[in-house]
């Protein structure tokens, strides 16, 4: 397994898809990150620098973070599928559900440690921008931020293996993933059926990552709980469909 | 070092009855056929005739509907290390954006070689000067030696290969004839499927055949290209000729204006009775060495007859 592990950070230091994400999930969530601090609050937006404004501003990291490395963990495996390199793989290795568990533990270490680069950035850049507005001490912790971040990005790297393995279309599981991030959860069910929204990967990512926030998500422990059982039970079915399915 | 290190069992493939199918379509149907170490054996059919699914099958890219297909016995899910003991060129694709020796190191890590390998191999196919230029820069032909770079990096004892001669220059055909009959020479077993039939006419030592899923031949090329089939000779005096030939016992069929076909003698009874009639010889060919006439034959008989 560690040589197989060796090789998929050997792929992904020899393909643009890991810096290509890492620049872009940082920009965006810099740029995210710089916005909401210097935007003056509109009437009824909590004030800059209360708890609430710092989980909004530090949560961005996250949640840009998270969805980028979710889209490197499905080119991980679709962009296989879609260049046919997938055929070398399994060929080097027959036993498919270790390539696909390989992938996933790489991109669970590759998403933490990303993720952590990108709140780390992102968090030094936004106290130094509330400093410059007179904010010189945020009501959040911020460990306990970064280490729900942290998880939060590990688990999206593995979602993002599992949906890329399931899918195999580069297009169809981004646009599919997408979709189900940003329409199904977000803009659907987070509204329509909040207590049963906090279930669901991006609830309980966002459970990770609001810290001391009055939201309606589940705790800590049990964010990372239900995005692990989910990120397993996807990862369980690709690689049982990976296995199942024929190479044309 | 020779091949045959491993003992010829562990180097022989072998089909047995092994049958697929795809819905309703039967990509193939109680296929058997053996593959023998230290020859080059030549696997031929039609577009569609079920070569690449055999490939396939082997490698265990798809299962089988039934029967096996084994690499000395074992089928490829148990191979201790793979890459090790089959190299296979099939249309595995490559990362565009990712060079020709990143490509390689990769597959040497998945083969467990060392990273001196890639070198080696870079140069055995002649692409060291491109080793750091993207492989999705390449041409056709320079897409093919890296897909055999990767299939021998491991330095296996058994080659797989689907069309390897496609899109070679003339240049990489004839490097690659000389490394796979070295290959055999040494042990190997060679076990390759081609269009090119005169190519396999000239360097192959067996053939299997099949057609719409099912075995049509196998054996040697020799005891498929019969050795008494007729010469044709070409020459501007066919009427000396031909009364000089028949007064030796060979048989001769005028087959054009200046053409002869002639059985019963070899190729130097011709010439001397070429030499006794004065007659001037163009050309001599033996009919039998048309491979593709044969293949013809054996996949499409009725309309041959018809």
């Amino acid at each position: 397994m560690i040589n197989l592990i060796r090789i998929e950070i050997l792929k992904l230091r020899t393909s643009p898809a890991l810096f290509a994400t890492a620049v872009a999930a940082l920009g965006l969530s810099l740029g995210a990150a710089i916005t909401n601090v210097l935007i003056k609050p509109g009437q009824g937006d909590p004030a800059i620098g209360s708890a609430a404004n710092a989980q909004d501003v530090l949560s961005q990291a996250g949640a840009v973070g998270s969805q980028a490395i979710f889209i490197l963990g499905i080119l991980v495996v679709a962009g296989e599928y879609r260049h046919r390199t997938i055929m070398g793989a399994f060929l080097a290795q027959p036993r498919r559900f270790r390539v696909i568990v390989a992938k996933m533990a790489t991109m669970g270490a590759v998403g933490a440690a990303l993720s952590a680069v990108i709140y780390a950035i992102t968090t030094a850049t936004a106290v130094s921008v509330y400093a410059s507005k007179g904010v010189h001490h945020l009501p959040v912790s911020l460990v306990d931020l970064g280490l729900g971040t942290v998880v939060s990005g590990a688990c999206y790297g593995l979602l993002g293996v599992a949906v890329g393995a399931l899918a195999r279309n580069t297009v169809a599981a981004i646009i599919g993933g997408i979709v189900w991030i940003q329409v199904l959860e977000v803009a659907v069910l987070e509204n329509a059926a909040p207590s049963f929204a906090k279930w669901l990967p991006v609830g309980a990512a966002r459970g990770l990552t609001s810290v001391g926030s009055s939201l309606d998500v589940l705790s800590r422990p049990v964010s990372a709980a239900v995005l692990m059982v989910w990120a397993a039970g996807l990862v369980l079915m690709a690689g049982a469909l990976s296995t199942r399915r024929e190479l044309r | 070092m020779t091949k045959q290190r491993l003992g010829d069992d562990a180097l022989r493939i072998s089909f047995s009855n092994v049958t697929k199918r795809y819905g309703a379509v039967m990509a193939l149907d109680k296929f058997s056929a053996e593959v023998a170490p230290g020859r080059i054996t030549a696997f031929l059919g039609a577009n569609g005739s079920g070569k690449t699914t055999s490939m396939r099958l082997l490698l265990g890219l798809a299962e089988p509907t039934a029967g096996t297909a084994l690499v000395g016995g074992c089928s490829y899910h148990e191979l201790a290390h793979p890459l090790r003991t089959v190299g296979a060129v099939l249309d595995q694709g490559f990362q565009p954006h990712r060079s020709a020796r990143n490509h390689l190191r990769i597959v040497a890590v998945q083969a467990g070689v060392p990273a001196s390998r890639v070198d080696e191999v870079l140069d055995l196919v002649g692409l060291t000067e491109a080793a750091n230029r993207r492989a999705g820069k390449f041409s056709l032909g320079m897409r093919q030696r890296l897909a055999l770079a990767s299939a021998v990096i491991g330095d296996p004892s058994v080659l797989v290969l689907d069309e390897p001669f496609n899109g070679l220059d003339p240049q990489g055909i004839q490097t690659l004839r000389v490394f796979l009959r070295n290959f055999a020479d040494n042990g190997g077993t060679v076990f390759l499927s081609s269009h090119l039939l005169a190519e396999i006419a000239n360097n192959a030592d067996d053939a299997i055949i099949i057609d719409h899923g099912r075995l049509v031949s196998a054996g040697s090329i020799a005891d498929l290209v019969p050795a008494t089939a007729g010469t044709v000779v070409t020459t501007p005096d066919t009427e000396a000729l031909t009364a000089a030939l028949r007064a030796t016992g060979a048989m001769v069929e005028r087959s054009g204006i200046d053409r002869l076909t002639v059985t019963n003698v070899s190729t130097e009874v011709i010439g001397r009775a070429a030499i006794v009639a004065g007659a001037v010889i163009l050309g001599m060919r033996a009919e039998g060495d048309d491979l593709e006439a044969i293949f013809e034959n054996l996949i499409h008989p009725k309309e041959l007859v018809s």
